[in-house]
């Protein structure tokens, strides 16, 4: 195992010492990566790494691979617009690379992804899920859940809990806005009433404010869209003021990250929107067991995605081997209709140019969302 | 050294102008050519800040409000209204003037510390303002699709002329930034920051030029964002947080307090130093942070200091104590 | 009779208000020596906190252990603080070049530059990550009276502030090493001339303000749960425009101006989106250096 990820270091950092030159020769096949490496955003892009990281060992030990290296090392964006248009512009530039996996964030996706299509370079994240990310060009992809899924779900699971007027708190970053906005569109769709809704600050540590204002206009449910170091802070606040209305939390709270920081108290009875969970296949129920083995931690939504969507590029480039271009990959991706990954057989859709992604309910028990329908 | 502070700008601006762009075009890289533009970008505000900190020795760190105004001035200027560079570096200029003329007259009051912080609370209000007024700014999103320098009806697409507009007005600014400088005026400003009781008793009004320093410097900060909006195609809240304005600050420290070539020196460093440590990656910041401490301590004047960068430009003065031309009166 | 809701929004601005407060002792202190401020005490803050988290988990010290041990650490890194960046700029001890600008501002930007290099070596380590004290340590029993819930942490800062406070004056007026530093702040010269030597004096100083700085860390932490390297930052410019507005000088000002600035931003936060309280703070200072430029609570160096 750490051979391989030596050599695809290795044979990263040699490639990356701005070769221009085509290896048609050499069985080594090098995708772009930009992520958060460092800054606020750290964690996630490191999430993303380890998933890239474990699909690269899995993928090479079997014999689709057909004897070819991958390497995928995540480039540091830090979470920042600017980095991400001057990577994508860097690795337009660089012929070695084939496509380019990325952001975490929608904000830099958004921002980088007209320099990708322009330079006619593929650019799939396994995780931004702002809904204009696929309608950029032709070359952006995803693999994710979109916001408009999700928040049409959230509005619904929300209504069929007997939800009617909820309390609405939200970051109000890119993840944020859009989340808070499409749940409301869903919800109020269906007939609810939103009768509080307001965006904190991403770098407080203390919402009991704005929680206390939501209290007085006695929602029957409560909704926060942001993610876990905030969440978990609210429901840890929610707890210690008494409040006792129940609380329904975003997809981006699916992590063990919530259990971490809030505690498992704080968490007891939280609904939550689930997209990965072993409980939705034996794929992924393998998944988590084995990313638990390698790394000694449950994986969060963002490492799963990642190694799915590294999956499916991986497996996209062997078999297109050895007549794999740029374009070819572009073409690769609208043909696809479906991938048998760890969550399945996932869809494509080519008009709406997303990937259905199956959503569940589920309610925290003991720190872990246990999957209700 | 027997250069002359005119053959030293005469090689800057053929440097920018010929040298440069012909490296690019032979490299053919659009991702250097970029690069340049950013570094270009940074030089303005570098020499903006140098003009406001050393020359007139107010440390400030309010950057950004004024390039953040000037960007997004082009920014909406450009995406709702189709306007021209020109237009946009027009309306920027104006707005970012008569801004800085208004926080001028309020804050020169206050004295060396007091006007850094109050400079810092309006940096970070800046930033809190354009983060959270989403109906005018697009919030956290940014600005995206911002059309690139259209001049006189023409679109200056390619990314090498996109290059020579940027080289020509950052060698605009710089010149009206030397000649504010390297003049009597400057030796006024200079004077001021010296003592500023013994100024006033040779009668200058040292309010008043404190003021057209600052929105001086303002009104070019806006100009360089303008300048920015068009090249990158894109801004966002996250260019202009306050951490922006301590970058400036440092490359004008680190490129030498109160003098231009100093900040040009300065603006280079502060953008290409990231660039090259890309391979470090992670540890940009502490590297950052490491340059800043050891410049501070080991290395205060900066890399060209004042004192030399007068000496130089007033070589060409004749009966200045330098020249090498004197001419007995 | 005032609303509860109203009463109990206040109550959690005067919560997070001192925090503010119990941070801007330890600057304020430095301040009144030597008219520099430090902005690594943000730092100081922040490794008070995580030397909270290493000893409740990686060490897993009971709580009375653990404050001894951050006492420590936060005097060491104070002492370190004004080694790197404070004395390097004192090369010449007369009061002229101790307090010229040229020097204020040189050590404003190293012990800026010095915290960004602290808070990086924090993010390496720990990368960015928030972290989480165990929840045996954490002082959250909710503690309620009227209709107003509050928990047993924040009731510990505000006590903590106000024993740190009771202290402080204590070490100022009652001591010898207090005498010293009023002397050094007043009167450079004539302290020297008494026989008082400046550079124990300064660093006695910063020890005592990181000290403070470390323990308001701790508590902070304790109160919260949840650290994170950029901690610090925030905190220590709420606490320096505390400063500001309590007179610079002034350490009962500056946590009564800690409070203000609390209650300020919770008043705002009834009728404003949270977002927004952020300016708050900002536009007390504005305010204050336009109308009020020696503070709240200005008096002559003593």
């Amino acid at each position: 195992m750490k051979h391989a990820f030596l050599s695809s270091v290795l044979a990263a950092a040699a490639l990356s010492l701005g070769s221009s030159v085509v290896h048609a020769q050499a069985k080594e096949v090098k995708f772009g990566c930009y992520a958060p490496m460092t800054g606020q955003l750290a964690i996630f892009g490191k999430s993303m790494q380890s998933g890239f990281d474990m699909a690269i060992d899995d993928f090479q030990k079997s014999p689709q691979s057909k004897g070819l290296k991958f390497s995928i090392q995540c480039e540091d964006d830090q979470g920042r617009a600017d980095d991400g248009i001057n990577l994508a512009r860097k690795f337009v530039e660089d012929n070695s690379v084939l496509a380019v996996l990325g952001s975490w964030s929608s904000t830099v996706t958004l921002a980088a992804a007209p320099v990708y299509n322009e330079g006619k370079l593929v650019n799939i994240t396994p995780i931004s899920s702002h809904p204009d990310v696929t309608k950029v060009g032709p070359y952006v992809f995803r693999q994710s859940l979109v916001q408009s899924q999700e928040g049409a779900f959230n509005g619904a699971s929300l209504w069929k809990l007997g939800a009617r007027n909820i309390a609405m708190l939200g970051i109000p970053n890119d993840y944020g806005k859009a989340n808070m906005a499409l749940t409301k569109r869903s919800f109020e769709a269906q007939g609810g009433k939103v009768v509080f809704e307001e965006f904190v600050r991403t770098d407080a540590q203390d919402f009991r404010q704005t929680l206390q204002k939501a209290a007085r206009e006695n929602p029957d449910w409560i909704y926060i869209g942001a993610f876990a170091p905030q969440t978990a802070l609210m429901l840890k606040q929610l707890r210690q003021m008494g409040m006792k209305t129940p609380v329904y939390v975003c997809a981006a709270d699916d992590t063990p990250d919530l259990a971490r920081l809030a505690g498992s108290d704080a968490i007891e009875g939280t609904h939550v929107t689930v997209q990965t969970n072993p409980v939705l296949g034996p794929e992924l129920a393998d998944f988590y067991k084995r990313y638990e083995a390698r790394y000694n931690r449950l994986p969060d939504p963002f490492a799963a995605n990642s190694y799915n969507t590294a999956m499916m590029m991986m497996t996209m480039v062997a078999q297109q081997y050895p007549n794999v271009t740029r374009e070819s990959i572009r073409k690769g991706l609208d043909d696809i209709r479906v991938f048998d990954g760890i969550f399945g057989k996932l869809k494509y859709d080519p008009a709406s140019r997303e990937w259905e992604f199956k959503l569940l309910h589920g309610v925290i028990e003991n720190g872990t969302a246990k999957v209700t329908n | 050294m027997s250069r002359s502070g005119v053959s030293v700008r005469l090689a800057f601006a053929i440097l920018l102008l010929a040298l440069v762009p012909a490296l690019l075009a032979w490299a053919g890289s659009p991702y250097f050519g970029r690069l340049a533009q950013v570094v270009l970008v940074a030089i303005v505000l570098t020499g903006a800040l140098n003009l406001l900190t050393g020359t007139a020795g107010l440390l400030a760190l309010d950057t950004v409000v004024f390039y953040g105004l000037g960007a997004y001035t082009a920014a909406i200027l450009s995406v709702n209204a189709g306007t021209s560079f020109l237009v946009d570096v027009a309306a920027a200029v104006v707005l970012t003037s008569i801004v800085g003329a208004i926080c001028g007259f309020a804050l020169v009051r206050l004295t060396s510390i007091f006007f850094a912080v109050a400079t810092m609370a309006l940096a970070i209000s800046f930033h809190t303002t354009v983060l959270n007024w989403g109906d005018l700014t697009r919030g956290p999103m940014g600005y995206r699709g911002i059309p690139p320098v259209r001049l006189f009806g023409h679109a200056v697409g390619g990314w090498l002329e996109s290059y020579y507009v940027t080289a020509l007005f950052c060698l605009i600014a710089l010149f009206i930034m030397h000649r504010v400088m390297h003049s009597f005026y400057g030796n006024a400003v200079r004077a001021i920051r010296e003592d500023e009781e013994c100024a006033l008793s040779l009668g200058l009004r040292t309010r008043l030029m404190r003021v057209q320093v600052y929105t001086l410097h303002a009104a070019i900060m806006g100009a360089a964002g303008v300048l920015y909006a068009h090249s990158n195609q894109f801004i966002g809240p996250d260019n202009f947080v306050m951490f922006e304005s301590a970058l400036v600050l440092t490359g004008v420290i680190v490129g030498g307090i109160g003098s231009l070539p100093g900040a040009v020196i300065g603006g280079i460093v502060m953008v290409l130093l990231p660039e090259a440590l890309r391979e470090i990656g992670n540890l940009r910041a502490l590297a950052f942070g490491i340059v800043l401490f050891l410049s501070i301590l080991l290395l205060p004047r900066g890399l060209f200091s004042e004192v030399r960068a007068l000496a130089l430009f007033r070589r060409d003065m004749p009966n200045s104590p330098w020249s090498r031309r004197r001419r007995v009166p | 009779m005032i609303d509860t809701f109203v009463l109990s929004q206040l109550a959690i601005g005067v919560s997070v208000g001192m925090t503010y407060s119990i941070v801007a002792i330890g600057l304020t202190l430095i301040y009144r020596v030597l008219s520099a401020v430090n902005f690594a005490h943000g730092e100081v803050y922040t490794i008070g906190a995580f030397t909270t988290l290493i000893g409740a988990t990686a060490l897993k010290l009971p709580l009375w252990a653990i404050v001894p041990l951050v006492l420590l650490v936060g005097a060491a890194f104070g002492w370190g603080i004004e080694r790197a960046a404070f004395r390097p700029f004192r090369k010449f001890t007369d009061e002229a070049s101790l307090k010229s600008r040229a020097v204020r501002e040189a050590t404003l930007l190293s012990s800026f530059a010095l915290g960004l290099v602290v808070r990086e070596i924090l993010d390496q380590v720990y990368h960015g990550e928030w972290l989480a004290i165990p929840q045996e340590y954490l002082l959250s029993n909710p503690v309620s009276f009227g209709g107003i819930h509050l928990s047993a942490g924040e009731l510990a800062i505000g006590v903590v502030s106000v024993v740190m406070l009771a202290c402080l004056q204590f070490m100022l007026h009652r001591t010898r090493i207090g005498i010293a530093i009023r002397a050094v702040s007043s009167n450079l010269i004539g302290a020297q001339f008494s026989g008082i030597d400046i550079n124990r004096v300064v660093v006695a100083v910063f020890i005592v303000g990181s000290l403070l700085g470390a323990v308001a860390g701790m508590v902070v932490s304790l109160a919260y749960g949840n650290v994170q390297s950029f901690m610090g930052l925030t905190v220590v410019i709420k606490a320096f425009v505390a400063m500001v507005i309590g007179g610079l000088t002034s350490l009962p000002g500056a946590v009564i101006a800690g409070i203000l600035i609390g209650v300020a931003e919770a008043t705002a936060g009834i009728f404003l989106p949270s977002a927004w309280t952020e300016m708050v703070a900002y536009a007390m200072l504005l305010l204050t250096l336009l109308f009020l430029p020696q503070g709240l609570f200005a008096r002559r160096r003593a």
